[in-house]
């Protein structure tokens, strides 16, 4: 059955139609016409809501397998889709992680159902920083990248290592960047706030030292290598010089890393706590900057589900992380006064899949039905009903929101969230 | 009488002027009580407070317990060392099992900064911090400025400083937000590495040099070495922290001025300070200890206020 979408706004900066209202006419998975014509289709109105590509993110824990009451596969598509996130890239800190060709072909069998899912694959044998993982095989099996995910690559020798194997399929390294000793114990961003707080703070420097000493392997190793969850200006600024330089050196931010400081974490809320820590109010706004002006090539959810026991603590001794998929595109419309909206949506959906060399989506004649809408002024609230995760630790928890996504297309199929 | 304008006491911070002035002028009252014959008074007489220390502690606890039975109130204690999550309870869980026998108020120290907040925040009872890891000790500041007060006739415009390891503190955090509410200048001396890096955007002066430090002060809080409290070596020896570090009557006598000496205790003799200056006439530590109990006694019966 092909669709007729009636009456949609168009961002996406790539296509000639940007920011115009107009219709869109999609048959055999394929964008057929857009504009004129009348045709013969399942007609839908949707009411000049948002149309962009569909976003893919780089960066989100579906928990699967291992602890599969937080999220599994299925959960965390689901909330994906109520996201307008139509692609997910999931990081491999599953127990077991994910290091083998059939971890690679189990997540990839969950796949299209009907998010893509996209497994990243352990850069070290158990994510223990010591030893290869099977690259090769992995990669020969789907893995897009490799990553020790939420662990910081402690190892210089095994990066060289990684960085020189992977370049017989230009291949990725994703990198989170903290330096193991500065990054120990640390309940946040070390500043006037932790010091208030009395609470053992991760200095800024702890990401710089980082990512200059990788920038320096990838100097010497060469190969592509990707920072996530940047969260530090003085780390932004090092990417941006090094890919001046033409360094092949792309980087990520997390949504909410955008929009909360160091100070929200006033409280005690356990839903403020997150790796890396949100920062200063100066890094924020570097990192809104490094958005706007094209530096940050992907922005991610970061998706972190924890359970109640895990969070319902004392500060020091809660889990870190929090759930982001569904309500990106809240934190986008919040952020309205200083972050661009048509290039953070580029950098949602065009960014990410330029990083893991994936062909573009774009809403142009001829191009593959991906697609997600949104209603920038829609009211809505974070909660029991409303919640797609299996976890509910969210900072937006009971809050009202502004901005939902009301759904995705993919193929001929359009999907309404409820 | 007023009322303070909260309903715990968590932290200094929490705390305006007045609401400090309000105990002090409470705890006027009960340190006459406590120096007469009788020094009980019926005024918590059916009120039950709970005693919940997950961190050892002597004196703090003492001094609550010996506040609360001067108060007449009923008393149960708890404690634990090391954290309840270890041993398979959550603390809410542990509070929960105790507020069950229907307690009124909470005195909790832990070893998590905001733990008591997390209670506030999810039991019915009047939480009262006895001290949250590094964060707030809010009674021990209260009888520190409360003691300058009474030794220095005001708080307002005396230079304070405080000296040792503030990073493991909670002492002098409380401390900084006491006597800057009251209008005292404070100053933080130790060796840079148990001074937390941004201590000085909290407006306070940092200094390095215990001599300088002192000639500058009228007034010196020598806290204690919290050896149990370091996960890691801060500086290379107690011999030379209590040479560089440590004050000694040669040291005092070497002044321009007199100053006042404090500290909030356990001390260890001989590291931080010597025998014959926390025995000396420029102390107060045992005036201190003694305003504990008034102090004490005022936050918990102007908390109580608020019982139904």
């Amino acid at each position: 059955m092909s669709l007729l979408l009636k009456n949609c706004l168009i961002y996406d900066q790539q296509s000639r139609h940007h920011l115009k209202k107009t219709n869109i006419f999609i048959d055999k998975g394929v964008i057929q016409s857009i504009g004129s014509g009348s045709v013969k289709a399942k007609e839908i109105d949707l009411k000049g809501a948002i149309l962009t590509p569909g976003w893919l993110d780089l960066n989100a824990n579906f928990n699967d397998p291992g602890l599969e009451h937080k999220e599994d596969l299925k959960s965390g598509a689901m909330t994906a889709k109520y996201g307008g996130i139509t692609d997910v890239a999931l990081l491999p800190n599953t127990i077991p992680v994910l290091e083998s060709k059939s971890d690679v072909e189990y997540v990839k069998s969950q796949s299209g159902k009907p998010i893509n899912l996209y497994p990243i694959a352990a850069l070290s044998e158990g994510t223990m920083g010591e030893n290869l993982t099977e690259m090769l095989d992995l990669h020969e099996a789907g893995a897009v990248a490799f990553s020790d995910g939420m662990k910081s690559i402690w190892n210089s020798e095994l990066l060289v290592k990684a960085l020189q194997y992977a370049q017989k399929f230009n291949g990725l390294i994703i990198s989170r960047p903290a330096d193991p000793h500065l990054s120990r114990n640390v309940q946040m961003h070390e500043g006037l706030t932790s010091t208030s707080l009395g609470m053992r703070g991760e200095p800024a420097i702890s990401e710089k030292i980082q990512i200059a000493n990788q920038l320096e392997i990838l100097r010497y190793a060469g190969g592509r290598l990707h920072f996530s969850m940047v969260s530090t200006a003085d780390g932004l600024k090092l990417i941006k010089g090094a890919k001046k330089e033409g360094l092949n050196v792309t980087c990520d931010v997390g949504i909410n890393h955008l929009r909360f400081t160091d100070r929200d974490v006033s409280n005690f809320d356990t839903n403020f706590k997150i790796e890396p820590p949100y920062r200063s109010d100066a890094d924020r706004k570097a990192l809104i900057k490094g958005v706007n002006d094209g530096m940050i090539d992907a922005i991610v959810s970061g998706h972190q589900p924890q359970d109640r026991e895990g969070k319902f603590l004392e500060f020091d001794m809660a889990s870190p992380g929090v759930i982001s998929l569904q309500t990106m595109f809240a934190v986008l419309i919040s952020l309205q006064d200083e972050l661009d909206l048509a290039t953070a949506i580029s950098v949602l959906t065009r960014g990410p899949r330029e990083v893991l060399g994936l062909d573009p989506v774009s809403i142009e004649k001829g191009s593959l039905a991906r697609l997600a809408f949104f209603d920038p002024d829609a009211e809505w609230t974070m909660n029991d009903k409303s919640n797609q995760s299996k976890s509910q630790n969210s900072p937006f928890w009971d809050i009202q929101l502004r901005g939902k996504s009301l759904g995705i297309v993919i193929d001929n199929k359009i999907e309404f969230n409820s | 009488m007023s009322h303070l304008k909260t309903k715990h006491l968590l932290g200094i911070k929490n705390l305006n002027k007045e609401d400090i002035l309000l105990i002090f002028q409470t705890a006027d009252n009960f340190k006459e009580v406590i120096n007469r014959p009788i020094k009980k008074v019926p005024s918590l007489r059916d009120v039950t407070i709970a005693n919940i220390f997950f961190e050892n502690s002597t004196r703090t606890k003492l001094s609550f317990e010996l506040a609360e039975k001067r108060l007449s109130a009923d008393v149960i204690n708890f404690s634990a060392s090391g954290s309840s999550v270890k041993k398979g309870e959550t603390l809410l869980d542990t509070v929960n099992n105790i507020l069950a026998m229907k307690v009124d108020i909470v005195v909790i120290r832990h070893s998590s900064p905001g733990a008591p907040h997390f209670l506030a925040n999810h039991i019915d009872a009047i939480i009262v911090n006895a001290g949250d890891g590094t964060h707030e000790h809010p009674t021990q500041a209260l009888l520190d400025t409360y003691s300058i007060r009474e030794k220095c006739g005001e708080v307002n415009g005396k230079k304070v400083v405080i000296l040792g390891d503030i990073l493991h503190s909670r002492v002098a955090l409380s401390n900084i937000f006491a006597l800057q509410t009251l209008g005292a200048e404070v100053m933080v001396c130790g060796p840079a590495t148990l001074l937390p890096k941004h201590v000085g955007e909290l407006g306070v002066l940092v200094e390095n040099d215990v001599r300088a430090a002192l000639e500058w002060c009228d007034i010196a809080n020598v806290l204690r070495i919290q050896l149990e409290r370091q996960e890691m070596r801060y500086f290379p020896s107690l011999r030379e922290y209590s040479k560089f570090f440590g004050i000694n009557r040669e040291l005092l006598d070497s002044l321009k001025k007199e100053i006042i000496i404090m500290h909030p205790g356990p001390i260890n003799r001989g590291v931080e300070i010597t025998s014959d200056v926390a025995d000396s006439d420029h102390s107060i530590i045992l005036q201190q200890v003694e305003n504990g109990v008034a102090i004490r006694m005022a936050v918990l019966y102007l908390l109580a206020g608020r019982v139904d």
